[in-house]
């Protein structure tokens, strides 16, 4: 928690630019699925070719040849599918665009439904599951209450946000569920919402009847059909509605937007060790829900496995196609290009991809945990989760307190730092949608500057590399048929040179304003002339060498 | 042949030992005894993209026993009758959509007793409970299963 005095950093810089760069991961699903379609009719029918039909000196022999070049010789190709394929290439790749955005589309909204056809539903009739939940859910400041629910065939102490299009719910394990259920019981009233504050007023002649009560059993007494949205007779079914209710005096139920005081409860989730695991398990699913972390998170997951489904799959399979004929000498003859080399290419762009989606996920993991502490939850629960979950890993002599250190300042020290925190064995993978534990655990201290204002390394190469990557998918394929050739070299590597220049700003927050900084590759900011020297000369150098072949 | 169900034996020695794991298994109410096996085999679940939290079976003993208690229950169903014909009749159900039939556990004699005793032992101590608390856990399963159905 913060100190006072200790002027408090918005922890959501760690997950500053998530949108702007899920919106640059769609543009680049959608602009590799298109590239890489052409790219693929390209290799088929370059494939098997003799070297007489597709002997232009002009073009480069790096890789297949661009669809101009094969359409010139379409008359002189070896098979008639090859005609057709080279006919069809763009709207092939169009269609294989409008596929992936629809799958992408089906997962996104239907992937939860089905998720929860393997779920039990937790209502406010389970009263004994539900008032922590509730309290929890008030302490997160959600104006909408998530569906609960949990999964039988999950034993463990985790839980899961479902859900889309505003719709959210989250899923507790089994194992959770009944930690949870050894929560202490405060008798709370039925679970009926309020949208006004109460009014004290005199009880009405003959009982209130018309009032939720306090159940003593965890189960409401009432029958009749309680007004609060979502709810059916109190603690039952579902019926929409809003109204006002009147407290009498001497007590009743005060407030029912928020449940009544249950020190025994908070001191349950303070001072218990189940307790702990619990508030923190379901304060930081809450953080996900209310920073919308679900949309996001769902909408890039599907995305990449309608990519997956729709792109690598197919063109994996093509290229072992045409590998393995070449391996047995039974494929097209005479091939021009090299599986193994398509393949290596196709890996690093799909690398890039998973790296880019697994980078924005990992950040907003970061905020749900600094939110769930802002809120309560004891930062010691993460501590008991990461043992749970690393001990066995990290060896008999490993402990946790290694990774509050810091390294002094000389080698001995740092290798000997190295070798009590695992640090290899604690580290983040590049392709897990978590960040490992103990980058976890030293966030939730808040050191006075993880990422600085412009966001990390990690974002900035991702960024930068993914949009390089586009454009080259876009210039080489796409506008090399034209005779724009030299220009489209120009416009790429200024592009590139830019992205380089402007790849860390555009991570920036959007509360903080943009003004010149040190650029990353060393230039200093002092000096317009110097600056532009420095980018203009850089430009002119990639025209003239030209490593990427664009401007023959 | 009649006997005590598996699911039943188990909540009553958890109940016992362990309340919460009994929670655990109240939980599972909705899940077949198949599915149940094969939620306790597994030692991980797959971890979710928003997710958090671990993921392990925290569950120490109930795997334990839930695991040898049905061992004996599935060994005795398979003497009963032959194994072309369970798996024709599992095959017409799953096809049907039927539920599986709770397995039953008979009564045992005192060497099967025993036999169940050193299994659980052994899987106890394969899960990281200290050996005595591995024998208090034998004692109680032994203890569950000598008792005849209706004798609690």
């Amino acid at each position: 928690m913060t100190d006072t005095g200790v002027l408090r950093r918005d922890q959501r810089l760690l997950g500053q630019g998530s949108t702007r760069r899920c919106v640059l991961f769609l543009v680049l699903v959608v602009t590799l699925v298109a590239g890489l379609w052409l790219r693929a009719v390209r290799v088929l029918v370059s494939s098997g070719q003799g070297p007489d039909v597709l002997d232009r000196p002009h073009h480069p022999s790096r890789g297949p040849l661009p669809l101009d070049a094969l359409r010139l010789v379409k008359l002189e190709l070896a098979r008639p599918y090859e005609v057709r394929a080279l006919d069809n290439a763009e709207s092939t790749a169009a269609t294989a665009v409008a596929v992936t955005l629809l799958i992408a589309a089906v997962l996104h909204l239907g992937g939860s439904a089905w998720r929860r056809r393997r779920l039990v539903r937790i209502g406010p009739e389970d009263i004994r599951l539900y008032a922590p939940l509730r309290q929890l859910a008030l302490r997160a400041g959600l104006r909408r209450v998530p569906a609960f629910s949990y999964a039988p065939r999950r034993p463990g102490t985790g839980a899961v946000t479902l859900g889309a299009a505003g719709r959210y719910g989250i899923a507790l394990d089994n194992g959770l569920k009944s930690v949870l259920e050894g929560a202490p019981f405060c008798g709370s009233p039925c679970a009926c919402e309020r949208p006004e504050p109460a009014r004290v007023v005199a009880p009405p002649p003959g009982g209130a009847r018309n009032r939720c009560g306090w159940s003593r059993n965890g189960r409401c007494p009432l029958a009749e059909p309680c007004p609060a949205p979502g709810l059916g007779p109190c603690g039952g079914g579902g019926r929409s509605g809003r109204h006002g209710r009147d407290v009498p005096e001497g007590g009743g139920a005060v407030n029912a937007t928020e449940p009544p005081p249950c020190p025994a409860l908070d001191n349950w989730f303070r001072e218990t060790r189940d307790g702990a695991i619990c508030a923190a398990v379901v304060l930081h699913e809450m953080a996900h829900v209310r920073n919308r972390d679900v949309e996001l998170g769902n909408a890039v997951r599907a995305l990449w496995l309608a990519f997956a489904a729709t792109t690598v799959l197919p063109y994996a399979v093509l290229l072992a196609w045409l590998g393995g004929g070449a391996a047995l000498g039974a494929g097209p003859a005479g091939q021009q290009c090299s599986p193994l080399r398509e393949g290596f290419l196709v890996a690093l762009l799909v690398t890039t991809v998973y790296v880019a989606y697994t980078d924005i996920l990992r950040h907003r993991e970061l905020c749900a945990d600094l939110d769930a502490v802002d809120w309560g939850a004891d930062p010691r629960a993460w501590h008991v989760l990461a043992e749970q979950q690393v001990q066995r890993r990290m060896g008999p002599r490993w402990e946790l307190r290694h990774w509050h250190k810091e390294p002094e300042d000389s080698w001995p020290a740092l290798f000997r730092w190295a070798y009590e925190t695992r640090l290899l064995r604690s580290g983040t993978r590049p392709w897990h949608t978590h960040p490992g534990w103990w980058w976890r655990i030293r966030a939730l201290e808040r050191p006075p500057h993880p990422v600085g204002g412009y966001g990390t390394w990690t974002q900035a190469t991702i960024l930068t590399g993914t949009v390089v990557a586009l454009m080259h998918m876009l210039f080489n394929e796409l506008a090399h048929a034209t005779d724009l050739a030299p220009l489209t070299s120009y416009l790429f590597y200024g592009g590139a040179v830019l992205c380089v220049s402007l790849g860390r700003t555009l991570t920036v927050h959007p509360n903080e304003p943009v003004r010149p900084r040190p650029r990353p590759f060393g230039a200093a900011s002092a000096g317009r002339t110097r600056r532009a020297v420095l980018l203009g000369g850089s430009v002119l150098l990639l025209v003239v060498l030209d490593p990427l072949g664009l401007g023959a | 042949m009649s006997g005590q169900g598996v699911r039943e034996v188990v909540r009553d020695i958890l109940a016992e030992r362990a309340p919460r794991e009994a929670r655990l298994l109240d939980g599972m109410a909705s899940l077949s005894d198949r599915q149940i096996t094969r939620v306790f085999r597994r030692s991980r679940t797959r971890r979710d993209p928003l997710g958090f939290g671990a993921a392990e079976v925290v569950a120490l003993i109930a795997p334990v026993v839930w695991l040898v208690v049905n061992e004996v229950a599935q060994r005795s169903a398979a003497t009963a009758v032959d194994g072309a014909s369970r798996w024709g009749r599992a095959w017409v159900r799953r096809v049907r959509g039927l539920p599986d039939p709770p397995a039953q556990v008979p009564a045992l004699s005192g060497g099967q007793l025993e036999d169940v005793r050193r299994k659980v032992v052994e899987r106890a101590r394969a899960s990281g409970l200290a050996a005595e608390a591995a024998e208090a856990l034998a004692d109680a399963v032994v203890a569950r299963l000598a008792l005849a159905p209706g004798d609690d």
